[in-house]
């Protein structure tokens, strides 16, 4: 790993948050609907109540100098306030992020816990009944949408066994048994939506290897069927599969919209669809900002991993 | 359906009947019945289901019906009202007008806030100068000055007569908060921290949002027996944003007051025997603004048309599945200002009156075409949806646009559009409808509509004490207004509760304010 790669990486890294950055500001200001009216809503709503609020939030000045300031202003690390709340955004955002996380690892462990053994266990049987069954499933999990196997979910644990919480969030400091409790169905409800595409993905690519010519080789020069299996084949199939599966932790680590908002979780999903039904700028503009940063981080990170499971692949 | 509630309302009287009865028995035998009323026990935490998270509780900034569900059990008001909406003492003891532009209020002697210190005339002109400066300030307009006349007195000093002053101070933006906690904390703290003499102090907001409030062992209220008000130890609003989790979590018992349920549940909670469900309707409309400023609705005729097209009961019946009331003009039957003589003789009725609007429409030069802008969101698409076919069915053309709400309230402000749904949950005087909504440039205006005639009416209903000659006065300008049809009306919504079935005392106010001072929990 040269300065050189490092460099260009960091290089790509902020100017791909600039960019959305700036995307996300002027989109934001291009749609219909005043942060200022949904504040005032139908009760307040009148001219002078609107002039007072546009300029008391910088609104009246012009875009290009919003925009300007707005950008000084986070290189200095200072994101705003929430135009709803006055809460500063970096405080709702650091909040909703470690919620997201939590949930987001979870769900990846199931998925991941799931999908790999299952997945194996599919390509070894190809064409068989367990095959069949599995991907069958696989499929189920996919095209079902979380939000059935959340109110599933709910209805079968919560309502009728009463074994788990319906809904609400426990920080893990604040009590660790009701904060597991609390996760346990929401993780499950992300995590076999996961695990249906992961599994997939290991399946595909334990069979493609083990077609490959190295496969033959290496058991002709005797290798344990055990050594051939994780020594090569496993070893290569992991490579398209670690790809994945950091795509899906971009995905969850960016908030899920519909999770989130049926369990009740204050996760980042659920500040997003908030604060821009609300029109809040400021709120909005960080969390796609906070977003943007997990997506290349976790790209960098998996095509660092990638270097480690195959020596061949060198960073330029 | 009407007849499941036609029974449900039989099986009530049949209760209340028993109940009486064995009441008229157990006193008749003496004390050595057992004792029927339930008595209050103390104790007990209240979970409420909340839709949103919480903007803070600043009562003096838009913190929304979401943060003031919270203020109305921190902080009281001067001046309170009951279901008939008319202002009655809260702390203050009682009012009088010295002279058209003079208020006197008389205070509660034996107040203190959460934080000790004790509430009296400053703290009232503390708080009251707190309202004038801030988002709300323009509803105390009219007020010049507040004279502290001693600790327990206060006179408020006016601009022009305003009889309405008391009906305005109920509100929660008027709340009274403790001076000396407002000035330590500054005005971001006490937003989070608010402290007031309500009968439930202020705990902690979780990282979750959730709110804990906790009962206020000073509290001066009593009920009839002398218990003191509150009954609860705690309340615990809880942030549940998917409504139909809302619901589900109040069936698996872990929610036991739920703000709103969605329409498609109401049925199956109504026939749960674990859950209580409570409506009350409301003051306010569901309502579609017609731009009177410019073509096709700047023609009266064609706006007539219109009104009397829609089928309100179809769409009461349909869509909004039986929820609240059809409604005949501005003033909604819960109002003291209501006169039932507009359900037989008003200018359009619950049915659809296709004769006379295809008269009024040919009077506009036949049929035309516009365009409707409409919040895309239940149950406004099932409204938009029906009106749609509604007009067609006599030869008008509607175009729908579906907008989220904030597209919406931008056309609405901006009167960029022809004609536009919205809702609003109405106020507590006719005067605080009437003046924003129907006089030229009011506040509320939005669809241009003027009409001298109906300007002096509000006017003059607005400066008037009498509540009788205001009530005709404000009956004579809606049969006005609604022949001019600025607006078409819809519906009153209803306020609709739903508790568990442990949960005792709860009074709907149909205001959309949960007020817990008088509830329990039978254990």
């Amino acid at each position: 790993m040269s300065a050189r790669w490092l460099f260009r990486r960091l290089f790509d890294l902020v100017f791909v948050m600039w960019f959305m950055a700036t995307v996300i500001f002027f989109l934001l200001r291009v749609i219909p609907g005043d942060p200022v009216l949904m504040l005032l809503g139908m009760d307040q709503v009148s001219k002078e109540a609107v002039a007072i609020l546009r300029t008391e939030f910088g609104l009246d000045q012009s875009l290009l100098s919003q925009y300007f300031l707005w950008l000084a202003n986070i290189i200095t690390g200072d994101f705003g306030v929430s135009l709803r709340s006055g809460i500063p955004v970096i405080d709702l955002v650091r909040s909703a992020l470690s919620v997201t996380f939590v949930l987001a690892m979870f769900a990846l462990l199931i998925g991941v816990a799931l999908s790999i053994p299952l997945g194996i266990a599919a390509a070894r049987r190809q064409g068989r009944m367990t095959d069949l069954a599995l991907t069958t499933s696989a499929l189920f999990g996919i095209s079902t949408p979380s939000f059935v196997l959340a109110l599933l979910g709910i209805y079968i644990f919560s309502v009728t066994l009463k074994w788990l919480p319906v809904a609400g969030y426990v920080p893990f400091l604040e009590d660790p048994l009701e904060a597991l409790r609390h996760m346990v169905l929401p993780s499950i409800a992300l995590g076999l939506v996961s695990a249906g595409i992961l599994m997939r993905m290991m399946r595909r690519s334990v069979i493609d290897e083990s077609g490959e010519e190295y496969v033959r080789t290496a058991r002709a020069k005797g290798a344990s069927e055990f050594k051939v299996f994780y020594g090569h084949i496993m070893r290569n199939a992991l490579l398209p599969y670690m790809t994945l599966v950091g795509i899906e932790a971009g995905i969850l680590l960016s908030g899920t919209v519909i999770t989130e908002s049926i369990f009740a979780l204050p996760g980042l999903g659920r500040l997003m669809i908030e604060n821009i039904l609300h029109r809040d700028y400021p709120v909005v503009q960080a969390a796609v900002f906070v977003i943007t940063a997990i997506y290349v981080l976790a790209n960098f990170l998996i095509d660092f991993l990638y270097t480690v499971l195959d020596p061949r692949i060198k960073v330029k | 359906m009407i007849f499941k509630r036609f029974f449900q309302i039989r099986i009530h009287v049949l209760a209340r009947l028993v109940v009486c009865g064995f009441a008229v028995i157990t006193m008749l035998v003496g004390t050595a019945g057992p004792v029927l009323a339930q008595s209050p026990s103390q104790g007990g935490t209240l979970t409420v289901g909340m839709p949103e998270t919480f903007k803070g509780f600043n009562p003096y900034v838009q913190i929304g019906r979401q943060g003031f569900n919270v203020a109305i059990n921190v902080f009281d008001t001067l001046v309170t009202y009951g279901p008939d909406y008319v202002p009655k003492p809260l702390l203050a003891t009682s009012w009088e007008q010295m002279d058209p532009r003079k208020w006197r209020f008389h205070l509660r002697k034996d107040v203190v806030f959460h934080d000790g210190t004790s509430f009296d005339a400053e703290a009232v002109k503390y708080s009251l100068e707190r309202v004038r400066e801030g988002r709300f300030g323009k509803n105390l307009k009219r007020v010049t000055e507040i004279l502290v006349v001693d600790s327990n007195t206060i006179d408020i000093v006016l601009s022009e007569p305003f009889p309405v002053l008391p009906a305005v101070l109920t509100q929660q933006f008027a709340s009274i908060v403790s001076p000396s906690a407002f000035e330590q904390l500054g005005v971001d703290k006490f937003s989070k921290q608010p402290v007031g003499s309500g009968p439930f102090r202020f705990d902690s907001q979780n990282s979750s949002g959730s709110v804990t409030l906790v009962r206020n062992e000073d509290y001066w209220r009593k009920d009839d027996n002398g218990n003191s008000y509150p009954y609860l130890d705690k309340v615990i609003y809880q942030i549940v944003p998917d409504r139909q989790t809302a619901a589900l979590a109040m069936q698996a018992g872990d929610i036991d007051f739920n703000y709103e349920i969605p329409l498609p549940f109401v049925d199956s909670f109504r026939a749960d025997p674990n859950i209580e469900v409570i409506e009350t309707p409301t003051l306010g409309w569901f309502f579609i603004f017609l731009n009177t400023g410019k073509p096709p609705f700047a023609d009266v005729h064609k706006r007539r048309a219109f009104q009397l097209a829609v089928d309100r009961e179809s769409i009461v019946e349909a869509i909004l599945l039986g929820d609240g009331v059809v409604a005949l003009g501005p003033i909604a039957p819960s109002s003291w200002a209501y006169d039932s003589e507009i359900e037989t003789k008003g200018f359009y009725g619950p049915k659809a009156e296709k004769k006379k609007a295809k008269a009024e429409l040919e009077a506009g030069g036949g049929g035309f075409e516009f365009t409707m802008v409409y919040p895309a969101e239940d149950p406004f698409t099932g409204i938009a949806q029906a009106i749609h076919g509604q007009l067609g069915d006599i030869g008008i053309k509607v175009n729908l646009i579906g907008k989220d709400f904030g597209g919406a309230l931008d056309d609405m402000v901006a009167g960029n559009y022809e004609a536009l749904m919205m809702d609003w949950s109405g106020r507590i005087d006719e005067d605080l409808v009437f003046a924003p909504y129907f006089t030229t440039g009011g506040s509320s205006n939005f669809g241009n509509y003027s009409n001298q005639k109906v300007d002096d009416l509000i006017n003059k209903a607005g400066s008037s004490s009498n509540l009788e000659e205001r009530k005709q006065l404000y009956g004579e300008a809606q049969n006005l207004i609604v022949e001019d049809s600025p607006l078409i009306w819809i519906n009153y919504p209803t306020d609709r509760k739903t508790m568990l079935i442990n949960v005792i005392g709860y009074e709907n106010v149909g205001d959309y304010r949960m007020r817990f001072h008088n509830v329990w929990k039978k254990n």
